[in-house]
Formats: C-alpha cells, sequence, structure tokens
C-alpha cells in the first residue's frame, strides 16, 4: 500500500470506530493494535509488547499529575458558594460600564478561569448564578447567553489549563511557558467581548437595565471582601509557579491544598463535599490520562507507518507561507471541534500537525496557544459542544438558540485569533518577559 | 422448565452485577487514595526543598506511578456513570434495537481491546517480577509493583465493560447519561 492509502485506511478505521460510539480511549488502541497487525504485519506478541510498554510508560508520567489535582480543585470549588460571591462582588463593579451586569459573566468567567482548569466547569459556576440574576434583572437574554458561552469556553486559555498541560507533555513544551503565553492572548479576547457588549448597550440601553446600586465605599469594601477568596487562590497558585517555589505541577498540590484550608474556614467543606469531589475528579482524570496514554500508542502506529512525515511532505509540496499554513489548520482545527472535545483533538491531532508547525519554523510554544483558541471555538459549535451543553441545561433553550445567542462570540474569538497570527508577540512577550532567565 | 433457568440466569446476573459495582467501587477508592497521597507527598517536597533545602529525591517516580494507578482504577467508575467519553451522536438518533445492538458491540471491542492489553501487561509483570527489574532511581522500586496496580486497575475496568455487554444483551441499559455526566465528562 502506498503512504496514503495506508493514511487514509487509518482514519476511515478511526472515524468508523468513533461515529459509531466506540469509547474514544478504547477507539485509538483498536485501531492502533489494527494498523499494527493487518498493515505493518506484526505479530500480536509484538503488538502487544510495544502496546503495553507505551502505556506504561506514557500513563506514569509524572507531569500527568497536574490533570488530576487541578480537576480536584475545580470539583471542590464547584462545591462551595464562591460563584454567589463572585457575582456578588463584581456586580457593582460592572454596574459602573455600559453593559452594566453583562461584564460580571466576563470578568467572572476570566477570574474563575484563573484557579479552574477546565472551560464547561468555569461556565457551569459563573453560570448557575449569573444566568438566574441578569434573566430576574430585565437584561437582554440572548446576549447573557451568548457572553457567558464565549466568556466560559475562555477559561482554557487562562491558567491553569489542563489541555495546555496535555499540549506541553505532548509538544515537549514547557507548561510554565505556556501557561504564561496564554495570559495576554486571554485578556486581550475577554476585552473584545466586553468592548462588543458596551457597543450593543451604547446602541440600545434597553439590553441593560438601570439599578439602583451605587458603588460607595462601603459596597466596595464589601466586593473586595468577596473577591478575597479566589484572589487568594489565584495568587497562590500563580504566585506559587512563577515565584519558582513550585513548577506547575505542584502548583496544583499547592492549589487543592490551599482550597482545602479556604473552604474549611469557611465552614463549607463537609464530608460529603470532600468525597463527591474527589470521585469526581478521579473519574474526570482517568477519562484525560487514558486517552493521553492511548494517542502515545496511536502516535506510536501513525509514526511506524510513517503517516506524519509522508503528510508533512504532502503539505510541504504545497509551498503553503505560513499564514495559509496557518489558514488551513484552523479550518481542520474548527471541523474537529464540530465533533470531538479538546482534549481528544489535541492528543488526535499533535502527531500530524506539530512536525508541519516545526517545518514551517512557527513557534510551538505560539501554536500551543493557537491551538487553544481553537479548541475553545470548538466548545461553542454546534452539533457537540459542551459549553453549550452546559448552557442549555442552564437555561432551558434549545442547542440551536445557544449556538445563535454565542454566534457573535465565535466571530469574536476568530478576530482574536487573527490578531494573533499577525502579531504573535501577544502570546510570546510574557513568557520572555517572566521566564527568560 | 425454561422460565425457571431464565430467573435462575437473572438471578446471577444481578449477583455478578453487585459483585462488579462493588470492585469498581472499590477501584474508585483506590483512585482516590492515590490522588491523596499524590497531593501529600507533593506538598511534603515542597516544605522540604523550600524550607529544609531537602528532597525525598523520588517525586517523579512516585507521583509518576500514582497517576498511573490512579488513571486506571478510575476508569471503571468513569464508565459506570457514562462518563468515558464517545461521540454519541448516532447512537442517540437510534431506535433502542439498534442502539442495544451497537451498545454491545461496542462493548464487545471494548473488552477485546482490554482482555488484549490486560494478556500482555500481566506477561510484562511477571517478567518483571522473575527478573527482579528494579527503577533505576535510588530506591530501586521492583517494578512489578506499580506495573500490577494498572493490570489491576484494568482488569476492574474489563469487568465493568463486562457488565455493559450482558446489559446491552439482555436490554438493560441505563438510559444514556444525562447532562450532569456530560457537564463533567467534557469537563476540559
Amino acid at each position: 500500500m502506498s503512504s496514503v492509502e495506508v493514511a487514509i485506511a487509518v482514519l476511515v478505521m478511526l472515524i468508523a470506530a468513533l461515529g459509531f460510539g466506540v469509547w474514544i480511549f478504547i477507539a485509538l488502541l483498536l485501531v492502533s493494535a489494527l494498523s499494527f497487525v493487518f498493515i505493518l504485519d506484526f505479530t500480536f506478541l509484538k503488538t502487544g509488547v510495544i502496546n503495553s510498554t507505551i502505556i506504561l510508560r506514557a500513563s506514569s508520567a509524572w507531569e500527568l499529575s497536574a490533570i488530576p489535582l487541578f480537576v480536584w480543585m475545580g470539583e471542590l470549588i464547584f462545591r462551595t458558594d464562591i460563584s454567589r460571591r463572585l457575582f456578588d462582588g463584581l456586580a457593582p463593579i460592572a454596574n459602573l460600564a455600559p453593559g452594566r451586569m453583562l461584564h460580571t459573566n466576563i470578568m467572572g468567567c476570566t477570574l474563575f478561569a484563573a484557579v479552574c482548569g477546565s472551560s464547561a466547569a468555569t461556565t457551569a459556576t459563573v453560570g448557575k448564578i449569573t444566568i438566574k440574576e441578569l434573566k430576574t434583572r430585565g437584561y437582554d437574554e440572548s446576549l447573557a447567553i451568548g457572553s457567558l458561552a464565549g466568556a466560559g469556553s475562555l477559561g482554557l486559555l487562562i491558567p491553569p489549563s489542563i489541555v495546555m498541560i496535555v499540549y506541553g507533555v505532548l509538544a515537549e513544551v514547557s507548561v510554565a511557558k505556556l501557561f504564561a503565553a496564554g495570559i495576554l492572548p486571554g485578556l486581550m479576547i475577554a476585552g473584545l467581548y466586553s468592548g462588543y457588549v458596551m457597543l450593543r448597550a451604547a446602541v440600545n440601553p434597553e439590553i441593560a437595565p438601570a439599578t439602583d446600586i451605587k458603588l460607595t465605599l462601603p459596597v466596595l469594601a464589601k466586593s473586595i471582601i468577596d473577591l478575597l477568596p479566589i484572589g487568594l487562590l489565584v495568587f497562590l497558585v500563580l504566585g506559587s509557579i512563577y515565584s519558582g517555589i513550585a513548577t506547575p505541577t505542584e502548583a496544583a498540590a499547592v492549589g487543592v491544598f490551599a482550597t482545602l484550608i479556604l473552604t474549611g474556614a469557611q465552614k463549607q467543606l463537609s464530608r460529603s463535599v470532600l468525597y463527591d469531589s474527589l470521585y469526581g475528579a478521579i473519574k474526570l482524570s482517568a477519562v484525560i490520562c487514558s486517552l493521553l496514554a492511548a494517542a502515545a500508542v496511536l502516535s506510536t502506529t501513525m509514526g511506524y507507518l510513517r503517516v506524519p512525515q509522508q503528510t508533512s511532505e504532502m503539505i510541504s509540496r504545497l509551498e503553503l507561507d505560513q499564514y495559509q499554513l496557518i489558514l488551513v489548520l484552523a479550518v481542520f482545527y474548527i471541523i474537529l471541534g464540530l465533533f470531538l472535545d479538546g482534549v481528544s483533538i489535541t492528543v488526535m491531532s499533535l502527531p500530524i500537525t506539530l512536525p508541519l508547525i516545526v517545518t514551517a519554523g512557527i513557534d510551538p510554544l505560539w501554536f500551543g496557544v493557537f491551538l487553544v483558541i481553537m479548541i475553545e471555538l470548538g466548545q461553542i459549535t454546534p452539533p457537540i459542544g459542551f459549553n453549550l451543553f452546559i448552557l442549555q441545561r442552564l437555561t432551558d433553550k434549545s442547542i440551536l438558540t445557544v449556538a445563535w445567542n454565542a454566534f457573535p462570540f465565535f466571530v469574536l474569538m476568530c478576530i482574536g485569533a487573527a490578531v494573533l497570527a499577525v502579531f504573535p508577540q501577544i502570546a510570546l512577550w510574557l513568557p520572555e518577559l517572566i521566564l527568560s532567565r | 422448565m425454561p422460565w425457571e433457568l431464565a430467573t435462575g440466569d437473572a438471578h446471577l446476573m444481578t449477583q455478578y452485577e453487585r459483585f462488579v459495582d462493588r470492585v469498581t467501587s472499590l477501584s474508585a477508592h483506590a483512585a482516590m487514595l492515590c490522588v491523596v497521597l499524590m497531593v501529600c507527598h507533593i506538598l511534603t517536597e515542597i516544605v522540604l526543598r523550600n524550607a529544609f533545602s531537602k528532597s525525598t529525591f523520588v517525586l517523579e517516580e512516585f507521583v509518576g506511578y500514582a497517576t498511573a494507578a490512579a488513571a486506571f482504577f478510575g476508569l471503571g467508575a468513569a464508565l459506570r456513570d457514562g462518563e468515558l467519553i464517545r461521540v454519541g451522536l448516532i447512537l442517540e438518533f437510534l431506535g433502542p434495537k439498534m442502539r442495544r445492538l451497537i451498545e454491545g458491540t461496542c462493548a464487545f471491542l471494548g473488552l477485546s481491546t482490554v482482555g488484549f492489553l490486560v494478556w500482555f501487561l500481566t506477561r510484562t509483570v511477571l517478567r518483571s517480577w522473575e527478573r527482579g527489574t528494579t527503577s533505576t532511581s535510588l530506591l530501586e522500586t521492583p517494578l512489578w509493583i506499580p506495573q500490577l496496580l494498572v493490570v489491576l486497575g484494568l482488569i476492574s475496568f474489563g469487568l465493568q465493560m463486562s457488565v455493559h455487554l450482558l446489559q446491552a444483551i439482555t436490554g438493560r441499559l441505563p438510559e444514556t447519561a444525562d447532562l450532569t455526566a456530560q457537564l463533567r465528562q467534557q469537563d476540559t
């Protein structure tokens, strides 16, 4: 078989298995085993030995420990009253700008993302308060839903971020640098969202009715107290990384510890909160880590099949310049994002796309940030967009309505990605500044 | 009489399911223990390093083993609660009969894959045991110990998968996981 035929055969097997509903982690292992035996003519024994060796090695990479720990931290926070405090604290401040409390969605998600590794958890935690509050105050519903969808998916860009850890491990890019690289693009896109909301409110003030909250000194003081716990967590997690006390992996343990102390001090740490959060965390991290191990197997298989080299050679024959390549990859990732979740996209595509971008002379650090934005776009596109599912549950609207409300923010995020492609320094400047030593 | 046999079978089957359910919970608890130990070890290391300029020297090794063990010990519970990710698009549009057929096929493929892995991983464990292979660190951990944890996790996952297969065959699959489950499963 020619290499193109091989690549197509593998792809067809993979799509068939995934479309059929086989669990993704099983599908990856199955397709690699079948490729070893039927395409490469390896014996069963050799296939089994290779597979089991890779699985053992890939699953015991110690950087992965950040995944269960950050997930646990998010699960703990989700079960406390932190989202209520976030809204109460932000509302009087947000009230000053045109668009008023609609900004609680954007500011709340951005802040919460800085203690939480996942965008779905961010959307759910912030949305469970803001959606109700904004509705009773007569705010424009489509904008309330849209801004939450957009800002919620920003969670991946702002450290800590599970997808970034996954990318860092697979692409051998420093996770601390990736975290730093995500901050400015994240804030930039949050700024675009806020700007859009202000613009809409300036054109039509009805979408954000006035309230009688005034930002007096006592109100501000109460705001600060409400925001203190989350501020403290952000400071501890990011501070421990960038002061050099802990590696990003270890910072996850610091975060868990701080969250436990904080929730304990607020008397919200019951035995059931502790147990449920830990149980939820091990399930989710099992899903992610097993997927990573399976992806390592698949990526080795593709290496044996020479798929990455052949694809890179094929694409390089097209003689695309960097922008064209980025555009092609963007379209590719948006299509994948219609059907798959972020970690699955990352682990399945990187064996092919990483050699491509390295050959094209694109910085893998920059590409990590770009990839995360592409994944975020996938979170708010139907038919499978996980933030849409969460919003659907929070609002009782159809998935298409929710997706339509999120659409302006989808466009804004595309603009953000384009700006990032033209000015890569937005991502690369901060890591150089902090970690140039 | 045939119906007597059937009820006997059903009884045996629920007993088996209850047994697997217990194994899955036990295995989930093992995963939780791994995560807690991980946190404790990392915190100890941070304190030792920053306050006393010392180290346990085995942090990366131990946390690595715990991560692997936790990942596989937790899989069964993720499958049981419908949180193991898959593309469920087609399944949702099918009638109950077709769904059963496809769910059954998926579970069969899953069971075969897990069986294949368990077979070869067990072989690896036995070899490590016979040859006394150890890690290259200071501690010289016998490698069969962390490897065995992964195998045990996979076996418990396989058992849960067999229950899924049984339930698909007998048409007693739980309804598709609701959105609460989905909320967690794609929590990336």
